[in-house]
């Protein structure tokens, strides 16, 4: 039964909804952590390194997450594979009336999204493309031992314009994905009914773009404090 | 009025089709979509050609049995009317218009503009309708039901069954429908009994007959002759979801036989 329930046109439906909620979710949390980076080195560099430090709870949590991205990515696939085949003959002539273009770009969101992510874990995670950044560490009040200088990677890695400019473009994208995403899966949770339909195409809207704001200002703001044009401390 | 038609030709399910070009002269503006076309086919018929096959049946927008595409538009360019309701003063004079059939790998062209949309039955079928005691029939009052949902029901219970919405949807997905039929039963009493098992078998005859997934893009309502809601989808996804965690604790009995 729950098999049949996950390969089911409206189980997969759910699927991708709880998959893509809890990705919502972790990019929620990831955003408020880092904007520890705009309090200062000791802020952010104590947080990571209480992060780092419970490896197996660190670890847990991104087999988890992993889990999920790789079961909203195939998923989503899936069922945008099985669409296409569903009309094999196109409309010579197609009038659209109300899908908007987030909604009928959400493969071509995600797999730049996609993209983003990958080389966002070889830069920041991986550090494969800056090897340097392994190198820089620092202290921190209450602890013996040096620790990774998360601060010093994060301004060096938004000095480059292009650089800042690649995150801020990767955010717009997820907040593109996220502006259908989200009023549509309460749709797909079975959440939705007539009295709420408008509010909720314009939460959709109004969540993605204030996690656009939250998302790029980090990218932004350090990269022009590295410049000197604002300060930060 | 005076329009060139672009209509899709297709022998049978098998051959490629295209479209092609026609005149249709001397149109008075308050005939329907239709019965131009019946004017262009008795044209077509007197030269010898062959007419353009399209499917009717009542013509006054209850069977749904018309199926067309005018302009990229399931049922054309008016809201809340089928095919057989469009009238020719809804186009400008001189206008080329498009007609195609619905396309949908569910729905096989048989010929021209007419397609087998036999998928839908198939669906309903296997889960379209309730099981009544035979005998007297019972009293009008005996089995009340409150005045909203009664009208709730009805809302649904519009569907014709025409297909627009697979039409229409950008992943030829039949979801409306099927959310139209289980929320029409799935309201009222009557279809309590067999509400969790209808759910689960619409759905998998659904998927069965090659269907797309809805993308919640609501452009089925949007062309939908009866205005049924695409709300009636996250119902459907409430009801599926309900019904298969029931079975999934739910032990079949294994007197149960045939009958
Ligand atoms: C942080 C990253 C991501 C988040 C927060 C996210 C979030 C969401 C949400 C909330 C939905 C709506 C689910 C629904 O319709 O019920 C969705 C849909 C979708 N996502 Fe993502 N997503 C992410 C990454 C990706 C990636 C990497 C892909 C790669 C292919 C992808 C492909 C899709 C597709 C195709 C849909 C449409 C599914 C459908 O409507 O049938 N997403 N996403
Ligand atoms: S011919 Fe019956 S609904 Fe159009």
């Amino acid at each position: 039964m729950f098999k049949q329930f996950v390969a089911s046109s409206l189980g997969r439906k759910y699927l991708m909804a709880l998959t893509g909620t809890i990705l919502f979710s972790f990019m929620v949390v990831h955003m408020l952590g880092n904007f520890q980076v705009l309090l200062g080195p000791e802020q952010i560099n104590t947080y990571a390194h209480m992060l780092q430090s419970k490896k197996p709870l660190l670890w847990s949590f991104r087999l988890f997450l992993g889990l999920m991205a790789l079961t909203h990515i195939t998923v989503g696939i899936w069922l945008w594979l099985d669409n296409r085949r569903a009309r094999p003959d196109h409309y010579r002539q197609e009038r659209t009336q109300q899908a908007g273009l987030a909604s009928r770009t959400m493969i071509y969101s995600g797999a730049l999204i996609l993209a983003f992510f990958v080389y966002h874990i070889l830069h920041f995670t991986l550090r494969w493309l800056n090897p340097e950044f392994a190198g820089f560490t620092g202290r921190i009040p209450g602890v013996e031992e040096p620790v990774a200088d998360v601060y010093r990677m994060m301004n060096q890695g938004f000095f480059d314009a292009g650089v800042s400019l690649t995150y801020i473009v990767a955010v717009a994208l997820l907040a593109w994905h996220l502006s259908h995403g989200i009023p549509s899966l309460f749709q797909s949770l079975g959440l939705r009914n007539d009295a709420v339909s408008r509010f909720l195409d314009r939460f959709g809207w109004a969540v993605a773009f204030l996690l656009f704001l939250g998302l790029s200002i980090i990218p932004a703001a350090l990269f022009a404090a590295v410049r000197g044009a604002i300060y930060l401390r | 009025m005076n329009f060139t038609l672009r209509v899709w030709r297709q022998p049978n399910s098998r051959t490629p089709g295209r479209l092609e070009s026609y005149p249709a002269r001397n149109i008075d503006p308050n005939m329907s979509f239709l019965e131009m076309l019946d004017v262009v086919n008795e044209q077509l018929t007197l030269e010898n050609r062959e007419p353009i096959a399209f499917d009717h049946d009542c013509r006054e927008g209850i069977c749904g049995m018309c199926s067309l595409v005018i302009d990229g538009e399931a049922h054309g360019p008016e809201e809340r009317v089928t095919s057989c309701q469009i009238y020719m003063r809804s186009f400008k004079d001189g206008a080329t218009i498009t007609v195609e059939p619905f396309r949908s790998k569910a729905f096989p062209i048989l010929k021209d503009l007419i397609v087998d949309r036999s998928a839908l039955d198939r669906i309903i079928q296997s889960g379209g309708f309730i099981s009544v005691n035979t005998g007297q029939a019972p009293d009008a009052n005996a089995l009340p039901i409150g005045k909203d949902l009664a009208e709730q029901a009805f809302d649904v219970a519009h569907c014709i069954g025409c297909g627009a919405c697979v039409a229409a949807c950008k992943n030829a997905s039949a979801m409306l429908f099927v959310s139209a039929k289980v929320t029409h039963l799935g309201l009222l009493p009557q279809g309590q009994p067999e509400r969790d098992r209808r759910v689960r078998a619409m759905v998998s005859t659904m998927d069965a007959e090659h269907f797309g997934n809805c993308t919640n893009q609501y452009e089925c309502e949007a062309v939908c002759p009866k205005g049924i809601s695409a709300a009636n989808i996250a119902r459907l996804n409430r009801d599926y979801a309900l019904a298969s965690l029931k079975g999934m604790f739910t032990k079949k009995s294994e007197s149960a036989g045939g009958g």
